[in-house]
């Protein structure tokens, strides 16, 4: 009984994929932000392929999934 | 060997996801209100969440790195941890056997046992299941740490602690829904830092083509190779590789593990937990492709002469599982470093929320409940379940101090897992599909296929026999013994449980309904699905690929 009354009470729970747009989106934008700095401050690349900037095209496509995951999601919930 | 500094934004990627982890465990918190939302996730899993969550369980730290590793050893060969040791058994676990945990609401393996033979068998197989995942879990974090302080120069105490920590924070808040969660989480993540390393390895390489003829041909076949074990680097023959490897450890891990399979047990129904190892077995092709591939890759740059890549030594040996930090070092610019460093701690704690969250429900169910006090509440049984987390996190920290100061302990560890799930299996499947089997003959089996397992690497071990022993073959590496072990401890606990099993009275036909093959009306989806929603369908088309890839390394 205890049980019901907190679920009612409780918001109902997003649906996982909403997380998983969250983490993609905040992760990629911090590698497209360093990848920017690495473009445009000449950094020192250590990486033997640093010339075709996977931090740019990478962080990218992470960044753009993970905004696709929290549009398709933000108003979707839980089962 | 230089060691890899993070900047501000590498470091912030860290955060974040550590962040975002523990602030995970803390909302889930507020939805973990019954024993079986700790332990099952209250079963409103989709079969995608139940499929990711299975295989990001699979997907720890030790799986990754160290099979990258083992590829540069054994060449393609170790791609039939992908394939043979793996797609076979995952898809009998979807397609046969799920029905039979499913249907019984069985919440654990050793609950499983019980139903089918008696609490003396349940028991036996929890206690050594608890262990495992202990030792498994104190490994992982050992290795864990291992990696941080060699690559990112971290101190190694802390490393363990604040790993441990973590885990035991989001775990103990909400049991196996904030593991199967922060797992589905992890598996995107570990997807994100693991992928790009053979497709920036492609552009490496220039001309991939010609860079892979300078490896041998004896590291580039997986079959043509098995007839004589000295012909390949795995030295092992194609009867290892499929009794040993593919029936022995393979439907030892796959079908009896309750760690990846409590993931299919917290799916909504029927159907979704079929299509749970089965949706997996198309992740477990995938990871092969880059996880051998980054392998295969680091293979050849050892053969290039101008490549300036070497692996590192631990005094005389290679340390094969340098490979895959070495490779981020060598490809990610600043700030995907970070993507990398996180990659690696996501990977360890996918695998050690995987530990602990099976063995609490374990402990819980199969120990506390089944011989402590069988009379506890829900309340008392969720509290335990909170009490079993912390408890198994501070043991593992002592198993992680403990294989410190054992430096071969890793390989001890791998043939633990095989006295345990190799004989676990042979009880499983023989009480599944033959009635005829009784709870003295399950219980007296199961004990003859670990002890005799144990015997054998015990003498092997301290010299008593030699890998040529227990492999029919004149030259055999250790992995060829692994193999060749685990399906003499499948077969010693197969005859054992039979021949028990003739002389010992068993269960009625009605007290095994359900519980065995043939016996009752078989367990059915709710609908009737169409063709390309049923797990048959799906599991077929795994197949396929699987053969297809097969011949095409041959």
């Amino acid at each position: 009984m205890e049980n019901e009354v907190k679920e009612k009470t409780e918001p109902a729970m997003k649906p996982i994929w909403y997380f998983v747009g969250w983490m993609l989106s905040l992760i990629g934008g911090l590698i497209v932000i360093a990848g920017i700095l690495n473009l445009f401050m000449q950094m020192p690349s250590t990486s033997v392929v640093g010339n075709i900037h996977p931090d740019l095209w990478w962080g990218g496509l992470i960044t753009v999934t993970g905004i696709f995951y929290i549009w398709w999601n933000h108003s979707k919930q839980r089962v | 060997m230089e060691i890899i500094h993070l900047s501000v934004i590498d470091w912030a990627i860290l955060l974040v996801y550590i962040g975002f982890i523990v602030w995970m465990g803390f909302y889930l918190k507020r939805y973990t209100n019954s024993d079986e939302d700790f332990f099952l996730a209250g079963r409103k899993n989709s079969a995608w969440v139940a499929g990711i969550a299975f295989m990001s369980a699979n997907m720890g730290a030790m799986e990754v790195i160290g099979y990258a590793g083992q590829s540069v050893k054994y060449g393609l060969y170790a791609a039939h941890f992908y394939l043979i040791g793996a797609i076979p058994a995952m898809l009998f676990l979807g397609v046969f056997m799920m029905p039979f945990y499913y249907k019984n609401r069985i919440k654990s393996i050793p609950g499983y046992l019980k139903e089918r033979f008696d609490e003396k068998t349940r028991v036996l197989n929890a206690i050594t299941f608890a262990l495992m995942m202990i030792l498994v879990s104190g490994i992982a974090l050992y290795a864990l740490a291992l990696v941080l302080h060699t690559f990112v120069g971290w101190n190694w105490d802390l490393c363990i602690w604040l790993s441990a920590g973590l885990v035991a924070l989001y775990v103990t808040l909400s049991g196996l829904l904030s593991a199967i969660f922060t797992e589905v989480v992890q598996f995107f993540l570990i997807w994100a830092g693991i992928l790009l390393i053979p497709i920036l390895g492609l552009v490496d390489l220039k001309n991939p083509e010609q860079a892979f003829a300078q490896i041998p041909h004896m590291y580039t076949a997986i079959w043509s190779t098995s007839a004589t074990p000295a012909a390949n680097p795995m030295m092992v023959s194609w009867g290892g590789l499929i009794l040993g490897l593919g029936f022995a450890i393979g439907f030892g891990y796959w079908t009896t593990d309750f760690l990846i399979i409590q993931r299919a047990f917290s799916a909504k129904d029927l159907r979704s937990a079929q299509m749970t190892p089965i949706i997996g077995s198309y992740f477990k092709l995938l990871l092969g492709f880059v996880v051998v591939g980054s392998g295969m890759l680091a293979l050849t740059l050892l053969h290039s002469p101008h490549s300036g890549f070497h692996l590192l030594h631990d005094g005389s040996r290679v340390n094969y599982d340098s490979v895959i930090p070495l490779l981020m070092m060598r490809y990610f610019p600043s700030g995907m470093i970070g993507l990398g460093v996180t990659t690696l701690v996501a990977m360890f704690m996918a695998g050690q929320a995987g530990n602990m969250s099976a063995f609490t429900a374990v402990w819980t169910y199969d120990i506390y409940q089944s011989v402590i006090n069988p009379d506890a509440s829900k309340e008392r049984l969720l509290w335990m379940g909170r009490m079993a987390t912390m408890a198994g996190i501070v043991l593992s920290i002592g198993g992680a101090y403990w294989a410190r100061s054992m430096p071969t302990i890793i390989d001890f560890l791998q043939a633990i897992a095989s006295f345990i799930l190799a004989p676990t299996a042979a009880v499983i499947l023989l009480g599944m599909f033959w009635k005829r089997i009784t709870a003295d003959g399950a219980f007296w089996g199961l004990l003859l296929g670990i002890v005799s397992s144990l015997i054998m690497f015990l003498a092997l071990t301290f010299g008593l026999i030699t890998n040529s022993t227990i492999t029919p073959a004149t030259h055999a590496s250790v992995m060829a013994a692994n193999f060749w072990r685990a399906f003499w401890a499948w077969l010693i606990a197969s005859v054992g449980t039979i021949v028990i099993s003739f002389v010992t009275e068993g269960k009625t036909d009605e007290e095994l309904k359900g519980l065995v093959k043939g016996l009752s009306e078989e367990a059915k989806p709710k609908e009737d699905y169409v063709y390309y929603r049923k797990p048959e369908f799906w599991a077929t088309i795994t197949l396929v690929i699987f053969v297809v890839l097969n011949i095409w390394l041959w």
